[in-house]
């Protein structure tokens, strides 16, 4: 989150814009635990605070806290100065020293977005938020899911890992024990770790609970994407044991991105013009219009839209030369 | 819970235990991941009996678990019927147990802790060479039994004979009716790293002469510790014994240098093999006051980040050998510690005198002696009483100095291409060898400088 908006145009990412598009109706589907627009939204907007606009339009959440970890005068006035509403109030530090201000007795959506990769500082808002958070909250955490930098030299996958974890205590035991990471491997790993924590959190919080009353917590979504760096993003609903019902009446399984297991959703962009995504939106099942075969476009291509076309945003950026 | 008090004479107090006191009460004393060491201890020390000493060659432990079931086996002796029978199983160690020399377990607390730490049902099979035997508890009944006293307390051997296979022996102890806490740590994705780094450090003397620690199917390996030795860096190496009323306790202490990483820093100390301490920095080693004069509050450590120091005690008579009965510190109050405190604390006053000089000269001729020293594994020292160092008398480095400055990156940008440099680093080196060479400075070494 720190600057990283200096490098990468938000707006221009077209799997960062789906995911938004997929996390919205995921959030949507809240409405059994209580209104939607009375969750706070808790994220880290950069300049373009994309999320937050979306977020809000959609769900309607309200109030909405954005962090953003600069202690810039000049960089914190560009953030005020973009601040698309007026409900949105900005947080200037680390997110490990700023979400403990919060009061978390609101039920919250909170999406930590992270630009960086797996760190011991992303580990210790999973934990916080896992003591913290109300029944009926959404936990979003986006991280960049490669191991390769180049400032960690001739180290070992395990040792890089291990060091940004802070302690091999962190690490699945299959993977300490194998001694490497494979690359197609790391978003497992990742998504394993973040987890575990989680659990540990919400394991602490429900020590000398009585049964029925703990807490406990579901994946809704684990999505795999690349719009220049490889991200992945995972997604669980806290909840009270006694909410089982009304998690069952969210339907989360019925969304075509729901992944409640290690294995992702790949969010692909197709590579087409919009002309051709405006011709394959065309077609319908039936063939009235025209049947998709007929089209001189990739199959594989169409298939990548049609995962995704309900989520495509509709808005695009012309380049003016 | 329906237990009988003994009638009182007239001038006594009941002072009698109860199970709570043991199954309940005792356990918070120790943490869960130390349960488990302290059971692998009591495998250790009947592989230490069986083998005569220090020799683990071919004795295996294995531990595995599932979601709702613990075990540990060894192929170690075994437990005799009559150990079992007499005090295997009593709850602290009686005076006339069958002595166990250099054992790591002498409380008569640890497998019983362990086991009520871990959950409500438990089941001990031991072969030895000759015979065989289990026992059998459900807490939840062995709780709710009635008597008397607590000499009155007893756990069924379910099965007791004669072994017909001597290969076959050795003890295995299976645990479930789990306790929450055990049910999360074993669903757990990273609770065999955390253990099988635990079990490294605990008992890496063991594991580093032969024993074979097994993990869910992971084996555990240890890295011998080592020091930086040289001919000019010589560290601390020497034993001693004492006699700490009237028995015999082996001190070896060894004090030097090793890798400038804080977090190893401090004294390592070990009893029987295993270890208790570990990086130890704080009063209870000395740390404090040998560093400043007894502050309260510790110092910053940073200069003194090579330091490593090692104690490793041994005896027969494992109740004079300082540890707590967790085996995860000091018993500082030890004779046997307490006589060795004087040696610890100038032996570190010799290393951090000469980490003070190290630190005033960084560059300097002892940093070459420390560059220029291997790590040499500790069982591999020669004795030498006291630390000892030289300045490094091989070929210095020409001395190095970085220059560090800013300048307009478009400025940058082009004396870059006219160097056809690649970095910034590079356009500073090439400018200052170009100064140099136009100039006709006459100061240019052998080898050249590395240019930041």
């Amino acid at each position: 989150m720190a600057n990283s908006f200096r490098k990468i145009d938000y707006r221009l990412r077209p799997a960062k814009a789906v995911e938004r598009r997929m996390m919205a109706e995921a959030f949507l589907r809240l409405r059994p635990f209580g209104s939607i627009e009375s969750y706070r939204y808790v994220g880290m907007g950069s300049v373009y605070f994309s999320d937050f606009s979306l977020f809000h339009g959609l769900c309607g959440f309200d109030p909405m806290i954005s962090i953003e970890w600069t202690d810039d005068a000049k960089i914190q006035k560009r953030f005020e100065l973009n601040v698309p509403l007026g409900n949105i109030e900005l947080l200037f530090g680390h997110s490990n020293v700023t979400l403990p201000t919060l009061p978390w007795d609101l039920r919250s959506v909170v999406w930590l977005d992270y630009d960086g990769s797996l760190g011991k500082e992303v580990l210790t808002d999973v934990r916080y938020l896992a003591a913290k958070m109300q029944p009926g909250s959404f936990l979003a955490v986006s991280v960049n899911a490669s191991l390769n930098d180049t400032d960690e030299g001739s180290k070992s996958s395990l040792q890089v890992l291990t060091d940004r974890l802070g302690s091999i205590g962190k690490i699945p035991s299959h993977v300490a024990s194998a001694g490497a990471i494979k690359a197609r491997e790391v978003a497992a790993v990742y998504r394993e770790i973040l987890t575990q924590e989680l659990l540990d959190g919400i394991n602490d919080r429900n020590a000398g609970r009585p049964v029925g009353q703990k807490l406990c917590f579901e994946q809704v979504f684990f999505f795999r994407y690349e719009d220049g760096a490889p991200m992945l993003s995972l997604g669980w609903v806290i909840f009270d044991e006694g909410q089982r019902a009304s998690y069952a009446q969210c339907s989360f399984h019925t969304l075509t991105f729901y992944k409640s297991g290690p294995d992702p959703f790949a969010i692909s962009p197709p590579l087409l013009t919009s002309t051709e995504l405006r011709e394959v939106s065309r077609c319908d099942q039936d063939g009235k219009y025209r049947k998709i075969e007929e089209l001189p476009l990739p199959p594989s291509e169409v298939d990548k839209f049609q995962k995704l076309r309900r989520y495509w945003p509709i808005t695009s950026y012309a380049e003016m030369t | 819970m329906p237990e009988k008090s003994p009638p009182l004479e007239s001038n006594t107090v009941n002072a009698a235990p109860t199970k709570r006191f043991f199954i309940s009460v005792l356990i918070k004393d120790i943490n869960f991941m130390d349960a488990i060491v302290e059971l692998v201890d009591n495998s250790v020390d009947s592989a230490r009996t069986g083998s005569g000493g220090g020799n683990f060659a071919g004795t295996v432990i294995d531990i595995d678990h599932t979601e709702s079931e613990f075990s540990i086996s060894d192929n170690a002796p075994g437990i005799s019927i009559r150990t079992a029978k007499n005090s295997a199983f009593r709850f602290g160690r009686p005076d006339d147990a069958p002595s166990n020399p250099g054992a790591v377990g002498e409380f008569g607390v640890g497998m019983k802790r362990a086991l009520f730490k871990m959950g409500r049902h438990f089941v001990v099979s031991s072969a030895t060479a000759e015979e065989y035997f289990s026992v059998d508890v459900d807490v939840d009944e062995w709780e709710a039994q009635t008597e008397t006293a607590p000499n009155g307390w007893t756990f069924v051997m379910r099965t007791a004979g004669t072994n017909d296979d001597p290969a076959k022996k050795g003890t295995k102890i299976v645990v479930d009716k789990l306790y929450d806490y055990a049910i999360e740590e074993f669903k757990s994705v990273n609770f065999d790293t955390r253990l099988i780094a635990i079990l490294k450090e605990a008992h890496a003397n063991s594991l580093t002469s032969g024993l074979e620690i097994i993990v869910n199917k992971t084996a555990v390996s240890a890295i011998p510790a080592t020091i930086l030795s040289s001919q000019e860096l010589l560290p601390i190496s020497y034993e001693q014994v004492l006699d700490i009323s009237g028995k015999e306790v082996r001190v070896r202490i060894i004090a030097g240098v090793g890798d400038p990483l804080l977090a190893d820093a401090g004294w390592y100390v070990y009893c029987n093999g295993r270890q208790i301490e570990k990086a130890e920095k704080t009063e209870r080693t000395g740390w404090n006051s040998a560093i400043d004069g007894g502050e309260t509050v510790p110092k910053p450590h940073w200069q003194f980040r090579r330091f490593r120091g090692y104690l490793f005690f041994e005896s027969d008579y494992q109740d004079v050998l300082p540890w707590n009965t967790t085996k995860t510190g000091l018993d500082v109050e030890a004779p046997a510690y307490r006589r060795i405190r004087a040696d610890m604390s100038s032996a570190m006053l010799q290393v951090i005198d000469f980490l003070n000089q190290l630190d005033s000269e960084p560059d300097g001729p002892l940093a070459a002696s420390v560059a220029a020293a291997p790590r040499v594994e500790l069982t591999n020292l020669a004795p030498n009483p006291s630390f000892s160092f030289k300045p490094s008398t091989r070929p210095q480095r020409p001395k190095q100095s970085r220059i560090s400055y800013l300048m307009n990156s478009e400025m940058v940008e082009a004396v870059k291409e006219s160097l056809g440099a690649r970095s910034n680093p590079e356009v500073g080196k090439q400018t200052f060898e170009y100064y140099v060479r136009e100039e006709g400075i006459d100061c240019v070494p052998e080898e050249s400088v590395d240019g930041q």
